[in-house]
């Protein structure tokens, strides 16, 4: 895809660090790097969570009213069910996210979706340049070692120079 | 579309967007002159997809048959 010989450009922001949000900006990368555009992805705030070596990207119900549980086994009739927990009983049970992860995580790798490492090694592999916040590693106490390798780090310069010649800007 | 010995096949059965695509962007670059490769995907999404990736990537879309809900494209380098 190109501009008189130059590949379209895409920017993207990715500011949020819940897995229903990490996934967006990966898919959107790997996607436009496949059609040959040269992309650039700015990991901030939250979202800057999803380059981490440990990365654990989690769900959550709270805030989420059309988020659908459902469970990875079984029947498909019972895997299609959607149980209604109340948002009183989701909010109060400790460890209630951790749960819903790993059941969205099966539920996400028996319909033969990507894991969020295998999109983002996807994503270094298509040449995507992968940018972490500088403010928000040294706000949280992250270090470069936190970190999967290839990953640059810079500010909201550093996007805005690659964004303001881009032909897709996008804030995730 | 002929049996060749050279074709290539890519079974992306299971797989969900994006990754037929990204799969056949890799297999792509592999294929030599003359080379047809043919992509298998279960993903609905792959019938309006493939021919956009195509469409942009310089890959010449041959042919793309439904085979019992499974989607067999045959791609090939363009000159």
């Amino acid at each position: 895809m190109s501009n008189n010989g130059n590949p379209k450009k895409m920017a993207l922001i990715a500011s949020q660090g819940s897995l229903d949000w990490a996934y967006p900006p990966l898919i959107l990368a790997s996607t436009a790097a496949a059609m040959e555009m040269e992309v650039q992805v700015f990991f901030t705030f939250y979202g800057l969570t999803i380059l981490k070596k440990d990365a654990n990207n989690k769900i959550t119900p709270a805030a989420n009213p059309a988020m659908p549980m459902k469970m990875p086994f079984g029947p498909s009739w019972f895997q299609n069910f959607n149980w209604p927990i109340p948002k009183a009983i989701s909010g109060v049970i400790p460890g209630f996210d951790s749960f819903a992860t790993s059941l969205m995580k099966q539920t996400f790798k028996n319909k033969g979706v990507a894991s969020l490492e295998e999109l983002r090694g996807l994503c270094l592999d298509a040449g995507v340049r992968m940018v972490g916040c500088q403010m928000t590693m040294d706000v949280f106490g992250f270090t470069k070692d936190d970190f999967i390798d290839g990953v640059d780090f810079g500010g909201a310069a550093t996007f805005l120079e690659y964004a303001s010649e881009a032909d897709i800007q996008l804030f995730v | 579309m002929a049996e060749n010995s050279q074709n290539v096949v890519l079974d992306c059965r299971g797989y969900c967007c994006p990754i037929p695509i990204l799969k056949t962007m890799q297999a792509v670059k592999k294929l030599v002159e003359g080379q047809v490769l043919e992509l298998i995907s279960s993903d609905p999404s792959s019938q309006k997809d493939l021919p956009a990736w195509c469409e942009n990537s310089g890959v010449e879309l041959i042919e793309a048959v439904e085979i019992e809900q499974e989607f067999h494209f045959y791609l090939k380098k363009s000159k």
